[in-house]
C-alpha cells in the first residue's frame, strides 16, 4: 500500500456505549494519533462519512459498536456492520486497499478489548499504512 | 417506479479519464428510492472519485450536485451553473435522466452512472422486482393482476411453457417464480379459471417497444 | 415522601433505592465495605462479537445513575451497630470517613490528585466511576488531620467528621440487600482450589477476564466444573443456585472466542436453561467446539505431565483427562455479615442461608434471600418496591425533573392512564390486576370466550376480542377491537401483549399413543388396566429445551402417574432444569416416589408402533443406541419451538427474536419492553414460562407502566430527528428501518416526520435516508467531520 500522509489521526468512530470504553482505556498512550468521533449509535454512521474522512486524509477509520443484540437501539450496531462492509468493498474497488476501515464490536466495560484493538490497529498503521 | 444498480466503479472511472471538472448529479426521484442515485449516493461516488484520483495521482475537481429530477427539463434550472461549470457531467439518474440531461445541455459530455433494470417495485428494503415491462396494452385484467408479458420470462400469453417447475421459472428457478404459476393461483382463488381458457392471440407488440420509440401526445392537456 | 434505610449496596439495593428514588423518595444506603456496587464490581462483560446477556453492563448504568441522585446517599464502610424497630425504625450506624456525596461530586479526581498518601483510587467501569478510600493509608485513620481530599474538593462532595462517626437514621422500612459470598470452593479439598495452582473459581475468572484475553497463558485447556457447592446434600446444599450454567457457559464462550485454541471442556450434572434463546446459545457453543461432559469431577491433582488431572465418573467406571486449568462455578451461598444483620433485623434464614423477614417494615431482596442473577435481581429489586410501595407509607410526591441543560425545548406531551392487556392468561391477568390496583383504568381482552378465575372487578374484561387495527403511539394509542358487539374504538396510553404461544412448530405428530403432556394423565386413565406394570414415558428436550416450567409440569405429571398402581414412568430428557429451590425439591420426591429419568444425547425418536411407543436414543452412559418400549409417551410442548402470534407482532409494529417470540433478546428490553416505546411484552408470548418468574416480570412491567404513565405528561426534550420536507420523497426508508416506529408520514406536509416522545434519538433512520433528507440535531455531517487537527483546509 503506498504511503498516504503522516499528518492526520486515525479515526475512531464509536457509539456513546462503546466510546464509555475507549474513555476507560488505562494507557491513554495508546489513544494517541487518534480522534474520536462519537456519535449517539453506530448505525447514525453513513458510508459517506466514511470515505470524506479517509479523503481529509484521516489514514484509518475504527468503528466501534456495541455487541450484536447489545445495541441500545437494537439494530445500530448491525446498519454499521453492513455500511463498513460496503466502505471497505468501496476501497477495494477504488484501487486504495481494502483493509482501511475495520469495526469491533466492544460493550462499555471492556476497556481491555479497546486497548487490544488500538495496539493492533496502530501495528498496521506502522506496519504499512502510514 | 424505474429501477437502477450503479455501474462498475472501474466502468464509470474509464469515462472519466482526463476529465478536469467534473460534475456527479443525482436524480431525486425514482432512483433515490431504489437508493442507486439519490443524494447519498452522489456523496458516496464523488468521494470514491477523489481518492481514486489521489491515488492515482491525478487532479480533478468534482462537483456533487442532486436534483429533484432529470426527466423534466425545469428542474435541471438549480443545477445550470454547475452543469456549464464542469467539462463531463456523471448522470446517477435512470436511462431517461442521462438522455434528457445530455439533450439539454448540447456540448456537454454525460455519462452514466447506471444501469436501468426495470418498472419495479419494492418487496422489501434493499429489495426490489419487476412488475411493468411497458407494453403499451395492458391485459392485466385478463390475468387477474398479474402480468404474463412481465412476469413470464417468456412473455407467454396462454400458460406456462414446460419450464414450470415446483412453480418455480427455468430461466432462474432459485428466485424467480412461474409467472403463469402465479397467474394460475390468483385465478383459482379468484374463482375464474374459466377465464384462462380463453385463447390470446400473438400479441402486437408494435405497441411497446417493437413500435419503435415510444411517444404520447394529449391534445387535451397540450398547452 | 418517606425515608428508606437500604442494606448493602449491590445491585439489588442500588436498583430498589433508584426506583424508590424516582417516586420521590428519600434513601439511604448503608454499604459495609468500602465500594458500592457489590459483586457486579468483579464481573467481566461477557459478549464476544455478540452479547450475551449476562447484565453487567446495564448494572453498571443502573449504579452510575443511582449514586448520582440527590434522594440517595450511599455511605460505604459503614456498620450497623444497633436496630430499634418499635413505632419507627432507628438505626445507628458507624461510617468511616471520608464520605463521598456523589449527588455533588464532579468526578473531577481533584481529591485523588490532592490526597497526600494516595490513598484514593478511581475506578470506572461503563458509565460507573466512584472513587475507593485505603483506610489503611488514609492519615485522617492514623490520628492525623488531614482534609486534603475535602478542602481540594470543588464541588463539597467530601464529608469527614472525625475518621469515624457515629449516627442515628430514622426510616419508615428498610430493605435489606445484602447480597451473597460465592460458596467457599475450599470446602472442596479434592477439587484443589488454594491448593493447586491454575484452579479457580467462577468470580476469579470473571475478574481476570475483565482485564485480559485468558486465565494463565494462551491457548489453554481449561475446564470447568459445574455444581460446586449446589445440588449437594452432602454440603447441606439441595439446591440449584441457578446462575452458575450461565456464567460459566458464558466465560466459556468468550474465552474460546478470544483464542480459538483454547480448549474447554464444561463437566455438568444439568445444563440449566437461562435464555429465551438458549438452544440457539447452547448450540453456539456446541458449534465453537467447546465439549460437555455429564459428570462431576471427584478428585482433582497435579498429574505427571504437570496438568491438572481430573478423575470423572463415568457410567459405572471412572475416567481421567488432564487439563491446564479448571474453573470451579461456585454456587450462592450467604453473605458473610448474614448472620449479624438477620440477628440485628430479626430476619429469618431457611436450611440453606437464605433470609425472609417476618416483620412488616423490614423487606428483603436479592440474592440474600434466593439465588438470582443480575438481571432477575433488578427485576425483584423493582417488585421489592412495589411491595414496599403497597405498604402505605405516604404516597411520594412525584419529584419535579430538574430539567438538564438543553438547548432544545422541551415539551409536554399528554398522555392517555387507559391499559391495554391482550390475553387473559396468567401474565395478562397478573398485570391487569396490578395496573388495576395502582388506579389505572384497564382493558383485558382475549381471543377465547374464557372465563378467569380471579377477581377482575374494576378491569374492563372483554372476551372473545381481538385487536384489529392500531394507530397512534406511546400514551396516544388508537385502537379498533372487534368484540362479540361489533368494532369498538379505544384509546389507550400503553399496551401490554401477554397473548401467550401459538404451537404452530410441533412438528412431532401426535396421535394414536403419543399425545401431548398436558393430556398424558387423562389418557393414561383411558386406558384399560393391565395385570402386569406399564411403563408410561415422558419425553422432553424434543427440538430446544426445556424450560422450568415445562420441566415443572413434566415433574408433576409424572410424580402423579407414579403415585398410581402398576405404572411405572421414565422421563426421557437432555438435562432436567431445575433452577429453582422448589424444582429441585420437585425433581427429588419424584425420583424418591420412583420416577426413572433417562437423560439422553443427540437426537431421540418416538414412533407410534399401535401397540405402544417405541422410544430410540443414544445413552451417553452406556455409550450405545437404546430402545425402549412404553404404552404410551407424552411429548412436551415446552421442547418444541413455538412461537408468538406473528399478525398481532405485525399489528402491533414489535419485533421478536431468532425463534419468532414477541421481544428482541436484547439485554436493554429485559423483562418486558419492546422495540416500541408503550407497549411491553409478559409471558410465555415472549419466551418465559415458568410461573413464578412471570409474576416477578408482570410486577416489573406494571412498574414501568406505572413510572410512564402516572406523570399524565411525558416531557420530551426535541432533540429528535428532523425530515427536511423539500428533500424528503416519502421513500418510506426511515419508516422502514427506525426501529422504535417513531418516524410516520405527515400527509399534509408531503413529508416523512418523527414523532417526538418515540423518537430514541439514535440517528439510524439518517444512516439510511437515501435522499439525505433526514438530520439528528447536533450530529450534522460537517458536525462530525470537524476535526481537532483542521488546519483550515477543509
Amino acid at each position: 500500500m503506498p504511503e498516504i500522509t503522516k499528518t492526520r489521526k486515525a479515526v475512531i468512530f464509536c457509539c456513546e456505549n462503546s466510546s464509555l470504553a475507549v474513555n476507560a482505556v488505562k494507557d491513554t498512550r495508546l489513544l494517541e494519533g487518534f480522534e474520536q468521533k462519537v456519535l449517539p449509535c453506530s448505525g447514525k454512521l453513513e458510508v459517506g462519512l466514511i470515505l470524506k474522512c479517509l479523503e481529509r486524509e484521516h489514514p484509518f477509520i475504527l468503528v466501534l459498536a456495541c455487541p450484536l443484540d447489545n445495541c441500545k437501539y437494537l439494530k445500530g450496531n448491525m446498519r454499521a456492520r453492513k455500511r463498513v462492509d460496503l466502505a471497505n468493498n468501496i476501497c477495494e474497488e477504488i484501487g486504495i486497499g481494502g483493509g482501511r476501515v475495520r469495526m469491533d464490536y466492544v460493550s462499555s466495560l471492556d476497556a481491555h478489548k479497546v486497548e487490544r484493538i488500538l495496539k493492533e490497529v496502530r501495528e498496521q498503521i506502522q506496519g504499512g499504512l502510514i | 417506479m424505474i429501477t437502477a444498480v450503479q455501474k462498475p466503479f472501474e466502468e464509470i472511472y474509464q469515462n472519466i479519464k482526463g476529465i478536469e471538472k467534473l460534475l456527479v448529479l443525482g436524480c431525486g426521484s425514482c432512483v433515490t428510492v431504489c437508493m442507486a442515485g439519490g443524494e447519498k449516493e452522489v456523496e458516496i461516488l464523488s468521494s470514491s472519485i477523489r481518492l481514486a484520483n489521489r491515488q492515482n495521482g491525478l487532479s480533478m475537481e468534482v462537483a456533487e450536485g442532486t436534483i429533484e429530477r432529470q426527466c423534466d427539463r425545469e428542474f435541471f434550472d438549480s443545477a445550470k451553473k454547475m452543469i456549464d461549470e464542469a467539462d463531463a457531467v456523471i448522470s446517477m439518474a435512470c436511462g431517461v435522466g442521462v438522455q434528457f440531461l445530455a439533450e439539454e445541455f448540447k456540448g456537454k459530455v454525460v455519462f452514466p452512472a447506471l444501469n436501468t433494470k426495470f418498472y419495479g417495485a419494492t418487496d422489501e428494503q434493499g429489495v426490489w422486482s419487476e412488475r411493468c415491462a411497458g407494453c403499451g396494452d395492458c391485459k392485466l385484467t385478463d390475468f387477474g393482476g398479474i402480468c404474463p408479458v412481465a412476469r413470464c420470462s417468456k412473455s407467454l400469453m396462454n400458460g406456462p411453457c414446460g419450464g414450470s417447475s415446483e412453480g418455480m421459472c427455468e430461466v432462474d428457478p432459485e428466485t424467480t417464480p412461474c409467472g403463469w404459476q402465479l397467474i394460475f393461483d390468483r385465478m383459482k382463488e379468484l374463482g375464474q379459471l374459466e377465464k384462462l381458457e380463453k385463447t390470446h392471440p400473438p400479441v402486437d407488440w408494435s405497441s411497446g417497444r417493437d413500435g419503435g420509440p415510444g411517444r404520447i401526445i394529449r391534445e387535451d392537456v397540450k398547452l | 415522601m418517606s425515608k428508606f434505610l437500604i442494606v448493602g449496596a449491590g445491585i439489588s439495593g442500588i436498583s430498589a433505592a433508584e426506583i424508590l428514588a424516582r417516586k420521590g423518595h428519600y434513601v439511604e444506603i448503608i454499604e459495609s465495605t468500602g465500594a458500592i456496587g457489590g459483586k457486579v464490581n468483579g464481573y467481566a462483560c461477557k459478549a464476544t462479537d455478540s452479547c450475551s446477556r449476562c447484565g453487567v453492563c446495564i448494572a453498571n448504568t443502573s449504579l452510575a445513575g443511582a449514586i448520582r441522585n440527590s434522594r440517595i446517599r450511599t455511605r460505604t464502610s459503614a456498620t450497623i451497630n444497633k436496630v430499634i424497630n418499635n413505632h419507627s425504625l432507628d438505626v445507628w450506624i458507624e461510617q468511616k470517613n471520608p464520605q463521598i456525596d456523589y449527588s455533588k461530586c464532579s468526578f473531577c479526581d481533584s481529591c485523588v490528585n490532592s490526597c497526600p498518601v494516595g490513598c484514593i483510587t478511581k475506578t470506572t467501569r461503563g458509565e460507573f466511576t466512584q472513587y475507593i478510600f485505603d483506610h489503611e493509608k488514609c492519615l485522617l485513620h492514623k490520628g492525623k488531620a488531614c482534609s486534603q481530599c475535602l478542602e481540594n474538593c470543588p464541588s463539597g462532595a467530601v464529608e469527614i467528621n472525625g475518621a469515624v462517626s457515629d449516627m442515628k437514621i430514622s426510616a419508615a422500612a428498610a430493605l435489606i440487600a445484602i447480597g451473597h459470598e460465592n460458596y467457599d470452593a475450599r470446602n472442596k479439598v479434592r477439587l484443589g482450589y488454594g491448593r493447586l495452582e491454575n484452579v479457580f473459581t467462577g468470580s476469579d475468572v470473571e475478574e481476570i477476564l475483565s482485564h485480559q484475553d485468558y486465565l494463565y497463558r494462551s491457548g489453554e485447556d481449561v475446564a470447568f466444573i459445574q455444581c460446586v457447592g449446589s445440588r449437594d446434600p452432602e454440603a447441606g446444599r439441595n439446591f440449584c443456585s441457578s446462575v452458575c450454567c450461565s456464567y460459566a457457559l458464558r466465560l466459556a464462550r468468550v474465552l474460546k472466542y478470544r483464542n480459538k485454541d483454547t480448549k474447554i471442556t464444561i463437566y455438568y450434572i444439568d445444563i440449566q436453561n437461562f435464555d429465551k434463546t438458549f438452544t440457539a446459545f447452547r448450540n453456539e457453543l456446541e458449534g465453537m467446539g467447546i465439549d460437555f461432559v455429564r459428570g462431576i469431577p471427584f478428585s482433582v491433582e497435579r498429574g505427571r505431565t504437570g496438568k491438572l488431572k481430573v478423575l470423572v465418573p463415568d457410567g459405572g467406571a471412572v475416567s481421567s483427562a488432564e487439563h491446564d486449568a479448571l474453573v470451579l462455578s461456585t454456587g450462592i451461598a450467604p453473605a458473610r455479615n448474614s448472620d449479624r444483620i438477620a440477628d440485628l433485623f430479626h430476619l429469618d434464614s431457611d436450611e440453606s442461608g437464605f433470609l425472609s423477614s417476618p416483620e412488616k417494615n423490614i423487606f428483603v431482596t436479592g440474592t440474600c434471600s434466593k439465588p438470582l442473577s443480575i438481571l432477575d435481581s433488578m427485576t425483584a429489586a423493582g417488585e421489592a418496591v412495589r411491595f414496599i410501595s403497597g405498604c402505605g407509607y405516604g404516597e411520594a410526591e412525584i419529584p419535579e425533573i430538574t430539567p438538564h441543560e438543553t438547548a432544545f425545548e422541551v415539551r409536554d406531551i399528554p398522555l392517555r392512564r387507559d391499559v391495554l392487556v391482550i390475553g387473559a392468561g396468567p401474565a395478562g391477568i397478573c398485570t391487569a390486576s396490578a395496573l388495576k390496583l395502582m388506579g389505572y383504568p384497564v382493558t383485558l381482552i382475549d381471543k377465547n370466550n374464557i372465563k378467569p378465575e380471579e377477581d377482575l372487578a374494576g378491569v374492563d374484561f372483554i372476551t372473545g376480542s381481538e385487536l384489529v387495527s392500531l394507530d397512534g403511539s406511546v400514551g396516544n394509542f388508537i385502537a379498533d377491537i372487534k368484540t362479540p358487539r361489533g368494532i369498538m374504538n379505544f384509546n389507550f396510553g400503553v399496551i401490554v401483549a401477554a397473548t401467550g404461544t401459538e404451537n404452530n412448530g410441533n412438528t412431532v405428530s401426535k396421535k394414536g399413543n403419543i399425545v401431548s403432556l398436558d393430556r398424558l394423565g387423562e389418557a393414561v386413565s383411558a386406558r384399560k388396566r393391565r395385570r402386569e406394570a406399564s411403563a408410561v414415558a415422558i419425553v422432553l428436550d424434543l427440538e430446544i429445551d426445556e424450560t422450568r416450567a415445562s420441566t415443572e409440569t413434566a415433574l408433576k405429571t409424572a410424580l402423579e402417574i407414579q403415585e398410581r398402581e402398576r405404572y411405572q414412568v421414565f422421563i426421557f430428557c437432555k438435562d432436567m432444569r431445575v433452577a429453582s429451590p422448589e424444582l429441585e425439591r420437585l425433581y427429588q420426591s419424584s425420583r424418591d416416589s420412583g420416577v426413572t429419568i433417562i437423560k439422553y444425547s443427540g437426537r431421540l425418536s418416538v414412533e407410534d408402533d399401535g401397540s405402544g411407543v417405541i422410544i430410540e436414543f443414544d445413552d451417553p452412559y452406556l455409550n450405545r443406541r437404546v430402545v425402549v418400549q412404553c404404552i404410551i409417551a407424552g411429548i412436551s410442548p415446552g421442547g418444541i419451538p413455538q412461537k408468538a402470534d406473528p399478525a398481532l407482532m405485525k399489528l402491533l409494529g414489535i419485533t421478536g427474536d431468532c425463534y419468532g417470540q414477541i421481544q428482541e433478546n436484547n439485554v436493554h428490553l429485559f423483562p418486558a419492553g419492546t422495540n416500541r416505546p408503550g407497549v411491553f411484552a409478559l409471558g410465555s408470548c415472549r419466551g418465559e414460562h415458568f410461573g413464578p418468574q412471570i409474576l416477578l416480570d408482570a410486577g416489573a412491567a406494571a412498574r414501568s407502566i406505572d413510572e410512564l404513565i402516572a406523570p399524565g405528561i411525558i416531557k420530551v426534550e426535541l432533540s429528535n430527528v428532523v425530515v427536511d420536507q423539500d428533500k424528503c420523497i416519502l421513500c418510506l426508508t426511515c419508516i422502514r428501518s427506525c426501529p422504535s416506529r417513531a418516524m410516520i408520514i405527515n400527509s399534509e406536509k408531503g413529508c416523512a416526520q418523527s414523532i417526538a416522545e418515540v423518537c430514541q434519538k439514535c440517528g439510524i433512520c439518517v444512516g439510511e435516508c437515501p435522499a439525505k433528507a433526514i438530520v439528528l440535531p447536533g450530529y450534522e455531517d460537517t458536525k462530525i467531520l470537524e476535526s481537532a487537527d483542521d488546519a483550515g483546509n477543509y
